[in-house]
Protein backbone atom coordinates (compact mmCIF):
# COMPACT_ATOMS: atom_id res chain seq x y z
CA UNK A 1 0.00 0.00 0.00
CA UNK A 2 1.47 3.23 -0.72
CA UNK A 3 0.41 6.39 1.07
CA UNK A 4 1.67 9.46 -0.69
CA UNK A 5 5.27 8.49 -1.65
CA UNK A 6 5.33 6.41 1.39
CA UNK A 7 5.20 2.80 0.46
CA UNK A 8 4.31 1.04 3.68
CA UNK A 9 4.61 -2.29 2.75
CA UNK A 10 8.55 -1.72 1.95
CA UNK A 11 8.49 0.04 4.88
CA UNK A 12 7.30 -3.12 6.95
CA UNK A 13 9.59 -5.52 4.95
CA UNK A 14 12.73 -2.81 5.69
CA UNK A 15 11.86 -3.46 9.56
CA UNK A 16 14.04 -6.01 11.21
CA UNK A 17 12.72 -7.94 14.45
CA UNK A 18 15.08 -7.16 17.32
CA UNK A 19 15.38 -4.86 19.98
CA UNK A 20 18.55 -2.38 18.78
CA UNK A 21 16.53 -1.05 15.53
CA UNK A 22 14.85 2.67 16.45
CA UNK A 23 11.50 1.38 15.51
CA UNK A 24 11.33 -0.87 18.76
CA UNK A 25 11.83 1.86 20.98
CA UNK A 26 8.88 4.12 19.45
CA UNK A 27 7.02 0.59 19.53
CA UNK A 28 7.85 -0.10 23.47
CA UNK A 29 6.74 3.51 24.52
CA UNK A 30 3.61 2.79 22.94
CA UNK A 31 2.89 -0.21 24.69
CA UNK A 32 3.64 0.59 27.69
CA UNK A 33 1.40 3.89 27.45
CA UNK A 34 -1.59 1.38 26.36
CA UNK A 35 -0.60 -0.90 28.92
CA UNK A 36 -0.42 0.81 32.08
CA UNK A 37 -3.59 3.03 30.57
CA UNK A 38 -6.01 0.30 30.38
CA UNK A 39 -7.63 -1.16 33.09
CA UNK A 40 -6.05 -3.95 34.75
CA UNK A 41 -8.31 -7.10 33.38
CA UNK A 42 -7.69 -6.08 30.20
CA UNK A 43 -4.28 -5.00 30.15
CA UNK A 44 -3.11 -8.81 29.02
CA UNK A 45 -4.77 -7.89 25.60
CA UNK A 46 -2.38 -5.10 24.98
CA UNK A 47 0.48 -7.88 25.53
CA UNK A 48 -0.87 -9.65 22.97
CA UNK A 49 -1.71 -6.97 20.66
CA UNK A 50 1.80 -6.06 21.05
CA UNK A 51 3.64 -9.69 20.42
CA UNK A 52 1.97 -9.85 17.79
CA UNK A 53 3.18 -6.95 16.20
CA UNK A 54 6.77 -7.95 16.68
CA UNK A 55 6.09 -11.32 15.44
CA UNK A 56 4.08 -10.20 12.32
CA UNK A 57 7.88 -8.23 11.97
CA UNK A 58 9.41 -11.48 11.92
CA UNK A 59 7.00 -12.59 8.79
CA UNK A 60 4.19 -14.04 8.26
CA UNK A 61 5.90 -17.90 8.96
CA UNK A 62 6.66 -16.15 12.99
CA UNK A 63 2.76 -15.73 13.11
CA UNK A 64 1.99 -19.04 11.38
CA UNK A 65 4.33 -20.81 13.76
CA UNK A 66 3.30 -19.34 17.43
CA UNK A 67 -0.20 -19.82 16.12
CA UNK A 68 0.07 -23.33 15.40
CA UNK A 69 2.29 -23.87 18.03
CA UNK A 70 -0.13 -22.83 20.77
CA UNK A 71 -3.13 -24.08 18.75
CA UNK A 72 -1.06 -27.77 19.72
CA UNK A 73 -0.07 -27.01 23.20
CA UNK A 74 -3.44 -25.82 24.05
CA UNK A 75 -5.68 -28.63 22.87
CA UNK A 76 -3.06 -31.42 23.64
CA UNK A 77 -2.68 -29.80 27.49
CA UNK A 78 -6.69 -29.83 27.64
CA UNK A 79 -6.97 -33.41 25.99
CA UNK A 80 -3.94 -34.70 28.59
CA UNK A 81 -5.98 -33.00 31.58
CA UNK A 82 -9.52 -34.84 30.34
CA UNK A 83 -7.66 -38.10 30.18
CA UNK A 84 -8.08 -39.78 33.88
CA UNK A 85 -4.61 -40.56 35.60
CA UNK A 86 -5.66 -43.87 35.71
CA UNK A 87 -5.10 -44.38 32.00
CA UNK A 88 -1.67 -44.20 32.27
CA UNK A 89 -0.32 -45.09 29.16
CA UNK A 90 -3.02 -43.07 27.26
CA UNK A 91 -2.16 -40.06 28.71
CA UNK A 92 1.41 -40.80 28.40
CA UNK A 93 0.61 -41.60 24.71
CA UNK A 94 -0.66 -38.19 24.03
CA UNK A 95 2.16 -36.61 25.67
CA UNK A 96 4.68 -38.35 23.40
CA UNK A 97 3.22 -37.91 20.10
CA UNK A 98 2.53 -34.24 20.99
CA UNK A 99 6.19 -33.38 21.38
CA UNK A 100 7.03 -35.94 18.45
CA UNK A 101 5.23 -33.46 16.34
CA UNK A 102 6.38 -30.32 17.92
CA UNK A 103 10.17 -32.37 17.95
CA UNK A 104 9.90 -32.91 14.73
CA UNK A 105 8.60 -29.54 13.06
CA UNK A 106 11.20 -27.78 14.65
CA UNK A 107 13.97 -30.74 13.33
CA UNK A 108 12.72 -29.91 9.82
CA UNK A 109 12.40 -26.94 10.08
CA UNK A 110 16.17 -26.35 11.33
CA UNK A 111 17.15 -28.85 8.72
CA UNK A 112 15.69 -26.77 5.95
CA UNK A 113 17.13 -23.99 6.74
CA UNK A 114 20.17 -26.08 6.63
CA UNK A 115 19.77 -27.82 3.22
CA UNK A 116 17.92 -25.35 1.50
CA UNK A 117 15.57 -27.91 0.69
CA UNK A 118 11.80 -26.19 0.33
CA UNK A 119 11.43 -22.79 -1.51
CA UNK A 120 12.40 -19.12 -1.39
CA UNK A 121 9.61 -17.83 0.78
CA UNK A 122 10.68 -20.33 3.43
CA UNK A 123 12.35 -18.42 6.54
CA UNK A 124 13.25 -20.01 10.27
CA UNK A 125 10.47 -18.70 12.36
CA UNK A 126 11.65 -15.93 14.90
CA UNK A 127 12.20 -17.62 18.55
CA UNK A 128 10.88 -21.38 17.18
CA UNK A 129 13.57 -23.11 19.19
CA UNK A 130 12.72 -21.49 22.45
CA UNK A 131 8.96 -21.47 22.89
CA UNK A 132 8.90 -25.15 21.28
CA UNK A 133 10.93 -26.24 24.61
CA UNK A 134 8.88 -23.80 26.60
CA UNK A 135 5.52 -25.57 25.65
CA UNK A 136 6.74 -28.74 25.62
CA UNK A 137 7.76 -28.17 29.53
CA UNK A 138 4.15 -27.59 29.78
CA UNK A 139 2.87 -30.28 28.42
CA UNK A 140 4.69 -32.24 30.55
CA UNK A 141 3.78 -30.36 33.84
CA UNK A 142 -0.02 -30.99 32.88
CA UNK A 143 0.93 -34.58 32.38
CA UNK A 144 2.71 -35.00 35.42
CA UNK A 145 -0.33 -32.58 37.36
CA UNK A 146 1.74 -29.86 38.23
CA UNK A 147 0.28 -27.55 36.33
CA UNK A 148 -3.70 -27.24 35.55
CA UNK A 149 -4.52 -27.66 30.94
CA UNK A 150 -4.94 -23.71 30.17
CA UNK A 151 -8.75 -23.21 29.06
CA UNK A 152 -8.04 -19.94 27.20
CA UNK A 153 -6.70 -20.29 24.06
CA UNK A 154 -5.67 -16.74 23.53
CA UNK A 155 -3.49 -16.81 27.33
CA UNK A 156 -1.68 -20.09 25.83
CA UNK A 157 -0.82 -17.75 22.90
CA UNK A 158 0.02 -15.17 24.85
CA UNK A 159 2.59 -16.92 26.75
CA UNK A 160 4.11 -18.53 23.26
CA UNK A 161 4.29 -15.28 21.58
CA UNK A 162 5.72 -12.98 24.36
CA UNK A 163 7.67 -10.61 22.52
CA UNK A 164 10.68 -10.17 25.63
CA UNK A 165 10.96 -13.65 24.82
CA UNK A 166 10.16 -14.36 22.00
CA UNK A 167 13.93 -13.11 20.40
CA UNK A 168 16.35 -15.60 22.61
CA UNK A 169 14.16 -16.86 25.38
CA UNK A 170 14.69 -17.53 28.33
CA UNK A 171 12.95 -20.47 28.47
CA UNK A 172 9.99 -19.83 30.25
CA UNK A 173 7.67 -22.09 32.18
CA UNK A 174 3.59 -21.50 31.83
CA UNK A 175 3.43 -21.69 36.08
CA UNK A 176 5.33 -18.99 35.87
CA UNK A 177 4.99 -16.62 33.28
CA UNK A 178 1.45 -17.04 32.46
CA UNK A 179 0.04 -15.44 36.07
CA UNK A 180 1.79 -12.38 35.29
CA UNK A 181 1.10 -11.63 31.54
CA UNK A 182 -2.73 -12.78 32.46
CA UNK A 183 -3.12 -11.02 35.73
CA UNK A 184 -1.86 -7.49 34.63
CA UNK A 185 0.32 -5.47 36.41
CA UNK A 186 -0.13 -2.09 39.09
CA UNK A 187 3.02 0.39 37.87
CA UNK A 188 5.59 0.49 40.40
CA UNK A 189 7.76 3.18 39.49
CA UNK A 190 11.03 1.65 41.53
CA UNK A 191 10.61 -1.93 39.60
CA UNK A 192 10.10 0.34 36.31
CA UNK A 193 13.68 1.99 36.76
CA UNK A 194 14.90 -1.18 37.84
CA UNK A 195 13.71 -2.69 33.92
CA UNK A 196 14.87 0.61 32.32
CA UNK A 197 18.74 -0.46 34.00
CA UNK A 198 18.61 -3.89 33.29
CA UNK A 199 17.71 -3.31 29.68
CA UNK A 200 20.58 -0.37 29.54
CA UNK A 201 23.36 -2.34 30.82
CA UNK A 202 22.34 -5.39 28.31
CA UNK A 203 22.32 -2.68 25.43
CA UNK A 204 25.77 -1.57 26.53
CA UNK A 205 26.73 -5.48 26.45
CA UNK A 206 25.97 -5.76 23.22
CA UNK A 207 25.96 -2.49 21.31
CA UNK A 208 28.85 -1.18 22.53
CA UNK A 209 31.08 -4.46 23.23
CA UNK A 210 29.97 -7.19 21.77
CA UNK A 211 29.13 -5.46 18.26
CA UNK A 212 32.66 -4.03 19.05
CA UNK A 213 34.69 -7.36 19.32
CA UNK A 214 32.72 -8.90 16.70
CA UNK A 215 34.47 -6.30 14.28
CA UNK A 216 37.63 -7.85 14.83
CA UNK A 217 37.11 -11.42 15.28
CA UNK A 218 35.16 -11.78 12.15
CA UNK A 219 38.26 -10.54 10.51
CA UNK A 220 40.13 -12.80 12.44
CA UNK A 221 37.71 -16.10 11.49
CA UNK A 222 37.17 -14.53 7.74
CA UNK A 223 40.90 -14.34 7.00
CA UNK A 224 42.61 -16.84 9.68
CA UNK A 225 45.53 -17.84 7.36
CA UNK A 226 46.43 -14.07 7.51
CA UNK A 227 47.19 -14.43 11.27
CA UNK A 228 49.51 -15.84 13.60
CA UNK A 229 48.70 -18.20 16.53
CA UNK A 230 48.42 -15.65 19.21
CA UNK A 231 46.25 -13.21 17.48
CA UNK A 232 44.35 -16.31 16.47
CA UNK A 233 44.39 -17.16 20.30
CA UNK A 234 43.17 -14.06 21.40
CA UNK A 235 40.22 -13.91 18.90
CA UNK A 236 38.77 -17.18 20.25
CA UNK A 237 39.12 -16.07 23.90
CA UNK A 238 37.39 -12.03 22.96
CA UNK A 239 34.77 -14.44 20.49
CA UNK A 240 33.69 -16.07 23.90
CA UNK A 241 33.23 -12.75 25.62
CA UNK A 242 31.67 -11.25 22.57
CA UNK A 243 28.93 -14.61 22.86
CA UNK A 244 28.73 -13.62 26.53
CA UNK A 245 27.90 -9.85 25.87
CA UNK A 246 25.69 -10.62 23.25
CA UNK A 247 23.67 -13.86 24.99
CA UNK A 248 23.63 -11.73 28.66
CA UNK A 249 23.26 -8.12 26.70
CA UNK A 250 19.81 -9.60 24.95
CA UNK A 251 18.50 -11.68 28.06
CA UNK A 252 19.42 -7.93 30.00
CA UNK A 253 17.16 -6.33 27.40
CA UNK A 254 14.49 -8.97 27.12
CA UNK A 255 13.85 -9.17 31.10
CA UNK A 256 14.61 -5.27 31.49
CA UNK A 257 11.80 -4.70 28.96
CA UNK A 258 9.50 -7.37 30.84
CA UNK A 259 10.09 -5.76 34.23
CA UNK A 260 8.90 -2.39 32.83
CA UNK A 261 5.26 -4.05 32.09
CA UNK A 262 5.89 -5.24 35.71
CA UNK A 263 6.80 -9.61 34.02
CA UNK A 264 9.70 -11.39 35.70
CA UNK A 265 11.42 -13.05 33.62
CA UNK A 266 13.70 -16.15 34.50
CA UNK A 267 17.62 -15.33 34.77
CA UNK A 268 19.35 -17.11 31.88
CA UNK A 269 22.77 -15.83 33.59
CA UNK A 270 24.36 -16.50 36.61
CA UNK A 271 28.21 -15.15 35.97
CA UNK A 272 29.38 -18.45 34.23
CA UNK A 273 32.97 -17.24 34.19
CA UNK A 274 33.07 -17.77 37.42
CA UNK A 275 32.21 -21.28 36.86
CA UNK A 276 34.67 -23.98 38.67
CA UNK A 277 34.30 -26.71 36.46
CA UNK A 278 32.72 -27.66 32.77
CA UNK A 279 29.73 -28.58 35.26
CA UNK A 280 29.25 -25.71 36.90
CA UNK A 281 29.25 -23.76 33.77
CA UNK A 282 26.30 -25.33 32.28
CA UNK A 283 24.32 -24.60 35.71
CA UNK A 284 25.30 -20.80 35.64
CA UNK A 285 25.48 -20.10 31.57
CA UNK A 286 22.14 -20.57 29.52
CA UNK A 287 20.43 -21.56 32.76
CA UNK A 288 16.92 -22.10 31.71
CA UNK A 289 18.16 -24.64 28.63
CA UNK A 290 20.06 -26.36 30.92
CA UNK A 291 17.26 -26.81 33.59
CA UNK A 292 14.61 -27.57 30.62
CA UNK A 293 16.93 -30.44 29.60
CA UNK A 294 17.46 -31.54 33.10
CA UNK A 295 13.71 -31.70 34.32
CA UNK A 296 12.27 -33.27 30.99
CA UNK A 297 15.07 -35.01 29.21
CA UNK A 298 17.62 -35.96 31.78
CA UNK A 299 15.08 -37.04 34.33
CA UNK A 300 12.92 -38.85 32.44
CA UNK A 301 15.62 -40.65 31.03
CA UNK A 302 17.59 -41.68 34.18
CA UNK A 303 14.20 -43.66 35.16
CA UNK A 304 13.54 -45.08 31.55
CA UNK A 305 13.04 -48.88 30.98
CA UNK A 306 16.27 -49.26 28.88
CA UNK A 307 18.56 -47.35 31.89
CA UNK A 308 17.16 -48.89 34.53
CA UNK A 309 17.74 -52.26 33.18
CA UNK A 310 21.12 -51.73 32.05
CA UNK A 311 21.75 -50.63 35.91
CA UNK A 312 20.20 -53.17 37.49
CA UNK A 313 22.09 -55.77 35.30
CA UNK A 314 25.35 -54.00 36.39
CA UNK A 315 24.66 -53.86 40.20
CA UNK A 316 24.32 -57.99 39.68
CA UNK A 317 27.47 -58.30 37.18
CA UNK A 318 29.63 -55.70 37.62
CA UNK A 319 29.25 -53.68 41.79
CA UNK A 320 27.18 -51.96 44.20
CA UNK A 321 27.93 -48.80 42.53
CA UNK A 322 27.73 -49.05 38.78
CA UNK A 323 24.05 -48.28 38.64
CA UNK A 324 24.89 -44.98 40.12
CA UNK A 325 27.30 -44.42 37.73
CA UNK A 326 25.68 -45.39 34.80
CA UNK A 327 22.03 -43.37 35.56
CA UNK A 328 24.11 -40.64 35.64
CA UNK A 329 26.01 -41.03 32.39
CA UNK A 330 23.53 -42.69 30.10
CA UNK A 331 21.16 -39.87 29.98
CA UNK A 332 24.05 -37.29 29.91
CA UNK A 333 25.24 -38.81 26.72
CA UNK A 334 21.81 -38.25 25.27
CA UNK A 335 21.23 -34.98 26.44
CA UNK A 336 24.60 -33.27 25.58
CA UNK A 337 23.84 -35.27 21.95
CA UNK A 338 20.26 -33.18 21.92
CA UNK A 339 22.10 -29.77 23.43
CA UNK A 340 24.14 -29.74 20.25
CA UNK A 341 21.18 -30.55 17.66
CA UNK A 342 19.47 -28.02 19.58
CA UNK A 343 22.32 -25.12 18.77
CA UNK A 344 22.95 -26.49 15.24
CA UNK A 345 22.66 -29.17 12.82
CA UNK A 346 25.98 -29.50 11.42
CA UNK A 347 28.50 -32.11 12.14
CA UNK A 348 30.30 -28.98 14.03
CA UNK A 349 27.53 -29.02 16.67
CA UNK A 350 27.82 -32.91 16.92
CA UNK A 351 31.52 -32.36 17.96
CA UNK A 352 30.41 -29.30 20.09
CA UNK A 353 28.13 -31.52 21.99
CA UNK A 354 30.41 -34.32 22.38
CA UNK A 355 32.91 -31.62 23.88
CA UNK A 356 30.91 -30.52 26.58
CA UNK A 357 29.33 -33.89 27.30
CA UNK A 358 32.43 -35.41 27.54
CA UNK A 359 33.91 -32.85 30.31
CA UNK A 360 31.05 -32.85 32.23
CA UNK A 361 31.24 -36.69 32.22
CA UNK A 362 34.73 -36.58 33.10
CA UNK A 363 33.48 -34.45 36.04
CA UNK A 364 31.07 -37.18 37.32
CA UNK A 365 33.11 -40.21 37.07
CA UNK A 366 35.99 -38.42 38.31
CA UNK A 367 35.21 -35.98 40.85
CA UNK A 368 36.49 -37.74 43.90
CA UNK A 369 39.83 -38.45 42.19
CA UNK A 370 40.11 -35.18 41.20
CA UNK A 371 39.90 -34.07 45.13
CA UNK A 372 42.07 -36.73 46.23
CA UNK A 373 44.60 -35.42 43.81
CA UNK A 374 44.33 -31.61 44.37
CA UNK A 375 44.71 -32.67 48.31
CA UNK A 376 47.59 -34.85 47.65
CA UNK A 377 49.34 -31.97 46.12
CA UNK A 378 48.33 -29.92 49.36
CA UNK A 379 46.03 -27.34 47.11
CA UNK A 380 43.61 -25.81 49.26
CA UNK A 381 40.17 -26.50 47.90
CA UNK A 382 38.67 -23.04 49.31
CA UNK A 383 41.84 -20.33 48.37
CA UNK A 384 40.84 -17.40 45.82
CA UNK A 385 44.09 -18.69 43.50
CA UNK A 386 42.61 -22.20 42.89
CA UNK A 387 39.29 -20.74 42.40
CA UNK A 388 41.14 -18.62 39.56
CA UNK A 389 43.13 -21.37 38.18
CA UNK A 390 39.48 -23.86 37.92
CA UNK A 391 37.81 -20.28 36.67
CA UNK A 392 40.85 -19.76 33.97
CA UNK A 393 40.45 -23.35 33.18
CA UNK A 394 36.64 -23.44 32.83
CA UNK A 395 37.20 -20.37 30.34
CA UNK A 396 39.79 -22.28 28.30
CA UNK A 397 37.32 -25.05 28.02
CA UNK A 398 34.87 -22.85 26.65
CA UNK A 399 37.06 -21.12 24.26
CA UNK A 400 37.61 -24.81 23.15
CA UNK A 401 34.05 -25.58 22.37
CA UNK A 402 33.72 -21.75 20.81
CA UNK A 403 36.49 -22.59 18.40
CA UNK A 404 34.75 -25.72 17.41
CA UNK A 405 31.28 -24.29 16.09
CA UNK A 406 32.33 -20.57 15.49
CA UNK A 407 34.18 -21.79 11.86
CA UNK A 408 31.05 -23.84 10.83
CA UNK A 409 33.96 -26.01 9.36
CA UNK A 410 36.05 -28.44 11.10
CA UNK A 411 39.01 -28.27 8.60
CA UNK A 412 39.06 -24.75 9.28
CA UNK A 413 39.02 -25.35 13.14
CA UNK A 414 42.25 -28.24 12.49
CA UNK A 415 43.78 -25.36 10.90
CA UNK A 416 43.17 -22.76 13.25
CA UNK A 417 44.75 -24.90 16.31
CA UNK A 418 47.35 -26.14 13.97
CA UNK A 419 48.17 -22.65 13.47
CA UNK A 420 48.22 -21.49 17.10
CA UNK A 421 50.22 -24.77 18.10
CA UNK A 422 53.16 -24.48 15.32
CA UNK A 423 53.27 -20.70 13.71
CA UNK A 424 52.21 -18.40 17.13
CA UNK A 425 53.85 -15.37 15.68
CA UNK A 426 53.56 -13.34 19.02
CA UNK A 427 55.27 -10.56 17.22
CA UNK A 428 51.72 -9.75 15.68
CA UNK A 429 50.39 -8.29 18.50
CA UNK A 430 52.38 -5.49 18.73
CA UNK A 431 53.76 -4.81 15.44
CA UNK A 432 50.96 -3.11 13.75
CA UNK A 433 48.78 -6.52 12.76
CA UNK A 434 46.36 -6.25 15.51
CA UNK A 435 45.58 -2.47 15.05
CA UNK A 436 44.70 -3.16 11.16
CA UNK A 437 41.91 -6.04 11.91
CA UNK A 438 39.35 -3.41 11.97
CA UNK A 439 39.58 -1.93 15.48
CA UNK A 440 42.09 0.96 15.99
CA UNK A 441 43.78 1.82 19.20
CA UNK A 442 40.96 3.73 20.59
CA UNK A 443 38.61 1.38 20.37
CA UNK A 444 40.77 -1.87 21.50
CA UNK A 445 41.78 0.18 24.43
CA UNK A 446 37.75 0.54 24.92
CA UNK A 447 37.34 -3.15 24.54
CA UNK A 448 39.58 -3.82 27.15
CA UNK A 449 37.98 -1.01 30.00
CA UNK A 450 34.52 -2.49 28.57
CA UNK A 451 36.03 -5.89 29.38
CA UNK A 452 36.77 -5.06 33.07
CA UNK A 453 33.74 -3.24 33.50
CA UNK A 454 32.01 -6.58 33.03
CA UNK A 455 34.45 -8.58 35.11
CA UNK A 456 33.58 -6.23 38.06
CA UNK A 457 29.94 -6.48 37.74
CA UNK A 458 29.91 -9.98 37.35
CA UNK A 459 31.94 -9.89 40.65
CA UNK A 460 29.67 -7.49 42.53
CA UNK A 461 26.49 -9.99 41.58
CA UNK A 462 29.23 -13.35 42.22
CA UNK A 463 29.36 -11.72 45.86
CA UNK A 464 25.48 -10.90 46.15
CA UNK A 465 25.68 -7.19 45.60
CA UNK A 466 22.86 -5.84 43.66
CA UNK A 467 23.78 -3.35 41.45
CA UNK A 468 20.74 -1.63 40.65
CA UNK A 469 19.44 -1.53 44.27
CA UNK A 470 22.90 0.58 45.08
CA UNK A 471 22.03 2.60 41.37
CA UNK A 472 18.37 3.08 43.41
CA UNK A 473 19.69 4.39 46.42
CA UNK A 474 22.02 6.92 45.51
CA UNK A 475 20.92 10.37 45.10
CA UNK A 476 18.44 11.54 42.74
CA UNK A 477 20.59 13.90 40.21
CA UNK A 478 23.46 11.70 41.05
CA UNK A 479 21.75 8.17 39.77
CA UNK A 480 19.55 10.55 37.02
CA UNK A 481 23.85 11.59 35.61
CA UNK A 482 24.54 8.27 35.77
CA UNK A 483 21.08 6.89 33.64
CA UNK A 484 22.21 10.14 31.27
CA UNK A 485 25.80 8.69 31.26
CA UNK A 486 24.57 4.90 30.37
CA UNK A 487 22.23 5.86 27.31
CA UNK A 488 25.14 8.12 26.33
CA UNK A 489 27.76 5.44 26.35
CA UNK A 490 25.28 3.58 24.19
CA UNK A 491 24.45 6.08 21.55
CA UNK A 492 28.42 7.76 21.68
CA UNK A 493 29.95 4.35 21.62
CA UNK A 494 27.55 1.74 20.05
CA UNK A 495 28.72 0.01 16.75
CA UNK A 496 26.50 1.10 13.86
CA UNK A 497 27.21 1.50 10.70
CA UNK A 498 27.39 -0.72 7.73
CA UNK A 499 30.01 -3.05 8.37
CA UNK A 500 28.03 -4.19 11.31
CA UNK A 501 24.51 -5.52 11.92
CA UNK A 502 23.63 -4.44 15.59
CA UNK A 503 20.42 -5.89 15.02
CA UNK A 504 21.19 -9.66 14.95
CA UNK A 505 21.78 -11.38 18.50
CA UNK A 506 23.82 -14.66 17.70
CA UNK A 507 21.68 -16.84 19.92
CA UNK A 508 19.04 -15.70 17.16
CA UNK A 509 20.06 -18.16 14.73
CA UNK A 510 18.94 -21.23 17.09
CA UNK B 1 10.56 -47.01 56.88
CA UNK B 2 12.27 -43.88 57.49
CA UNK B 3 15.09 -45.50 59.48
CA UNK B 4 15.96 -47.91 56.81
CA UNK B 5 15.64 -45.22 53.93
CA UNK B 6 18.48 -43.31 55.97
CA UNK B 7 20.30 -46.27 56.25
CA UNK B 8 20.48 -47.03 52.77
CA UNK B 9 20.76 -43.28 51.40
CA UNK B 10 23.69 -42.65 54.39
CA UNK B 11 25.68 -46.12 52.81
CA UNK B 12 25.20 -44.66 48.95
CA UNK B 13 25.23 -41.32 48.84
CA UNK B 14 27.57 -40.30 51.74
CA UNK B 15 28.00 -36.50 50.43
CA UNK B 16 24.41 -35.26 51.03
CA UNK B 17 23.26 -34.82 54.54
CA UNK B 18 19.22 -35.85 54.63
CA UNK B 19 18.42 -34.78 58.33
CA UNK B 20 19.77 -31.15 57.50
CA UNK B 21 17.02 -29.55 55.76
CA UNK B 22 13.69 -30.13 54.79
CA UNK B 23 13.91 -28.30 51.51
CA UNK B 24 16.76 -30.39 50.15
CA UNK B 25 16.00 -29.69 46.76
CA UNK B 26 15.00 -25.96 46.73
CA UNK B 27 17.97 -25.03 49.15
CA UNK B 28 20.12 -27.06 46.53
CA UNK B 29 21.67 -29.63 48.90
CA UNK B 30 20.26 -32.25 46.08
CA UNK B 31 21.77 -31.32 42.65
CA UNK B 32 20.68 -33.15 39.62
CA UNK B 33 23.52 -35.53 40.21
CA UNK B 34 22.46 -36.29 43.83
CA UNK B 35 18.92 -36.88 43.16
CA UNK B 36 19.96 -39.65 40.23
CA UNK B 37 22.11 -41.32 43.33
CA UNK B 38 19.77 -40.92 45.21
CA UNK B 39 17.06 -42.43 42.94
CA UNK B 40 19.47 -45.37 42.17
CA UNK B 41 19.60 -46.30 45.86
CA UNK B 42 16.40 -46.48 46.48
CA UNK B 43 15.07 -48.10 42.94
CA UNK B 44 18.25 -50.94 43.66
CA UNK B 45 17.62 -51.60 47.21
CA UNK B 46 13.93 -51.11 47.77
CA UNK B 47 12.93 -53.11 44.15
CA UNK B 48 10.94 -49.78 43.52
CA UNK B 49 10.53 -48.67 40.19
CA UNK B 50 10.36 -44.73 40.59
CA UNK B 51 8.14 -43.12 38.19
CA UNK B 52 8.97 -39.45 36.21
CA UNK B 53 5.91 -38.47 37.69
CA UNK B 54 7.18 -38.92 41.10
CA UNK B 55 10.51 -36.70 40.67
CA UNK B 56 9.34 -33.27 41.54
CA UNK B 57 10.67 -31.36 45.00
CA UNK B 58 8.23 -32.28 47.31
CA UNK B 59 9.41 -36.27 47.05
CA UNK B 60 12.77 -35.00 47.01
CA UNK B 61 12.93 -32.06 49.70
CA UNK B 62 13.17 -33.96 53.36
CA UNK B 63 13.70 -37.61 54.59
CA UNK B 64 10.31 -38.32 55.90
CA UNK B 65 8.65 -37.32 51.90
CA UNK B 66 11.56 -39.71 50.58
CA UNK B 67 10.27 -42.19 53.02
CA UNK B 68 6.99 -41.65 52.37
CA UNK B 69 7.47 -41.98 48.28
CA UNK B 70 9.04 -45.51 48.82
CA UNK B 71 6.55 -46.60 51.15
CA UNK B 72 3.94 -45.68 48.43
CA UNK B 73 5.91 -46.97 45.85
CA UNK B 74 6.27 -50.78 47.16
CA UNK B 75 2.75 -50.96 48.06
Amino acid sequence: MEIGKFDLGQFWRSLEPSFTPWWFFVFLAFALLWYYALPKRGRWVILLLASFAFCAVGGWQTVASVVLVACIAWSAGLAIEATPKKERSRRKLLLSCTCIVLVVALAYVKLNSLFKWSMAWFVVPLGISYYTLSVISYLADVYRGRQAAERNFLHMLLFVAWFPKVLEGPIERYGKLSKQLVDGNEFEWVSFCHGMQLALWGYIKKMVIADRIAVLTTEAFAHHTKYGGAIMVLSVALAAVQLYCDFSGCMDIAGGVSQMFGIRLEANFRQPFFSRSAAEFWRRWHVTLGTWFKDYVYMPLTVSKPVMGVARWARKHVSNTAPRKIMQVMPLVVVWLFTGLWHGTGVPYLVWGAWWGVLIICDVLFAKGYGRVASALHIDANSGAWHAFQAIRTFGLFCVGRLITLPNDLAVTGQIITSIATQPDIWQLVDGTLLNMGLDAVNLNLVVICIAVVWVVDLLHERGVCIRQVVGSWPMLVRDLAYVAAVMTVVVFGMYGPMYSASAFVYMQY
Amino acid sequence: MEEQVLAVLKEEVPEVDFESSDALVDDGILDSFAITSTIAALSMEFGITIPYEEIVEENFNSLPALAAMVERLMA
